[in-house]
């Protein structure tokens, strides 16, 4: 069993948006950058893996086994803005959770607090983004779970702070029997720590595997206004005209279909999303 | 049950921060007042009863401030479990509530009475009354808790009312009845001789929190957070 994660099949409707057919595996050892514009369904299929909604069909498996509400226990879900009483404390943070954790460990949840300079005393409306961040990742870890599942962890952090939770998330998959599953549009935090990364746009997978492969999936392309055909213009994802030429994204495996006079330059995980979002809006 | 037991805990741990001094003073000092006006400890229960009813909607009001729906459920708890869970906090916080405010306004008569003010500890019948008020404020709970359930707390607070127009309704229907019916009139004052309302009393209590329970059930396993 190498993958710690399976989602297969997940669909769910909500109203106009629809959630289709998402699969992919996350690895063991490894950490999986779900990436996708504002909108495109990540949040969704966070919630369904963790039964919080329930999708129309699909199944999710943890360890090879079902997902119920029960395998929760074994997830460190670190959510935007924590699930937690804005008057707790971090010690009723600890009073109120604990308990549902067979292997909840006290001495663990101190250590983490004090190394992220966390005071116990303090109440988590007191705590900045970064803080709270932090106070999610010390429940998780003290709870030994087996995988991490981050739903826009670094959104609204600065670069030092989000540089802190990227290292932590180095740590946690240093024992290969664990896994992370972290969604986010700074794609820049991926570079540093996702080996592995699924793509989702408008409710559909639209890449799931290695980052680099992705990467090397694509490429960046600009040229001069007249350098392309209708045709060619068909290759170009997010296909974009200004004064002193066009830009725009295409598979590497149709480069030779364009004429040579074309600059193919490597491109970011940044760059895919924007054009692949250009691309669906204008096929739209 | 251990998992209802932690969802109870849960629910208490949620709410713990409001249950200040400040709230405290302010319970006893209203409960003293009307439980010393009106010479009944039925007065000062009401008030502990009524506190009560307003803290059953404190959780709901967090689980939507801060999801906890959302957490409960990466807590590894059943819908259901935590729908129970609800059911008995509440029920523990109105015996708290009757409890604490019984031994208060007690205490307040007793020194009101050493003092001149009083005649005892609330008359005849005080028991009764209690049982009845405790009945009352249930039935607003048991009207109340499915809606939070249904539709959270900010949607649910306008139809929160509703428990209070619905008993409002409901007694003017049966004075009504009861005056322009001399049989239902003579059929109750029968009843009271017999005392069978006590238990028919509990017995209808219980009928509507099971009811009360079932319909929260239903209502929240379909709830999308």
């Amino acid at each position: 069993m190498n993958n710690l994660l399976e989602v297969h099949g997940l669909c769910k409707e909500y109203g106009s948006f629809t959630l289709n057919n998402v699969s992919f595996d996350v690895p063991r050892g490894y950490i999986m950058g779900f990436v996708g514009p504002n909108g495109a369904g990540k949040t969704t299929t966070i919630k369904l893996i963790l039964n919080i909604i329930s999708g129309s069909s699909g199944s999710v498996k943890l360890f090879g086994q079902d997902m119920d509400v029960a395998q929760n226990e074994q997830i460190g879900v670190v959510m935007d803005t924590p699930m937690y009483v804005e008057d707790w404390t971090l010690h009723d943070v600890e009073k109120a959770i604990s308990p549902f954790y067979s292997s909840w460990d006290k001495g663990k949840y101190a250590n983490y607090l004090n190394q992220f300079g966390l005071n116990p005393k303090k109440k988590v409306k007191e705590l900045s983004r970064g803080m709270k961040v932090k106070l999610q990742i010390a429940a998780a870890l003290s709870h030994d779970a087996k995988f991490l599942l981050l739903d826009e962890p670094t959104s609204g952090l600065d670069p030092v702070a989000r540089d802190e939770i990227c290292d932590l998330l180095r740590e946690f998959v240093a024992n290969e029997n664990r896994s992370v599953l972290f969604s986010t549009h700074i794609t820049t935090d991926l570079d540093k720590t996702a080996d592995y990364v699924t793509f989702i746009l408008n409710g559909n997978i639209i890449f799931t595997g290695e980052r680099d492969a992705l990467l090397e999936k694509y490429a960046r392309v600009t040229g001069g206004p007249v350098d392309l055909s209708a045709e060619q213009k068909k290759l170009v994802i997010g296909y974009r005209e200004h004064s002193t030429g066009f830009e725009g994204m295409i598979e590497t495996v149709s480069i030779g279909k364009l004429p040579r006079t074309i600059v193919v330059e490597e491109i970011s995980l940044d760059e895919i999303i924007i054009y692949m979002n250009k691309g669906a809006k204008l096929n739209d | 049950m251990t998992k209802l037991k932690e969802a109870i805990h849960l629910d208490y741990v949620t709410v713990k921060p409001y249950f200040t001094v400040k709230n405290l003073l302010i319970f006893s000092v209203v409960a003293l007042f009307l439980t010393t006006m009106s010479d009944n400890i039925s007065s000062g229960i009401g008030v502990g009863l009524m506190i009560a009813t307003l803290f059953v909607s404190y959780p709901f009001v967090l689980c939507e401030k801060s999801n906890l729906d959302a957490l409960y459920t990466t807590l590894s708890v059943k819908r259901k479990t935590v729908v129970q869970g609800r059911y008995v906090f509440t029920l523990l916080l109105n015996i708290c509530a009757v409890l604490f405010s019984f031994i208060l306004a007690t205490a307040g008569l007793l020194i009101a009475k050493a003092a001149g003010f009083s005649t005892g500890i609330g008359g005849e019948g005080y028991l009764e009354s209690t049982l009845l008020l405790s009945a009352i404020f249930i039935l607003i709970q048991c009207i109340q808790l499915p809606i939070f359930f249904k539709l959270g707390y900010t949607k649910a607070k306008v139809f929160s009312i509703l428990p209070f127009a619905v008993m409002m309704a409901g007694y003017m229907a049966f004075m009504t009845l009861k005056n322009i019916s001399t049989g239902l009139a003579s059929f109750l004052d029968k009843l009271a001789g017999s005392g069978l309302i006590v238990p028919l009393l509990i017995a209808l209590i219980v009928v509507i929190v099971f009811i009360s329970y079932g319909l929260s059930v239903v209502f929240y396993r379909k709830r999308e957070f």
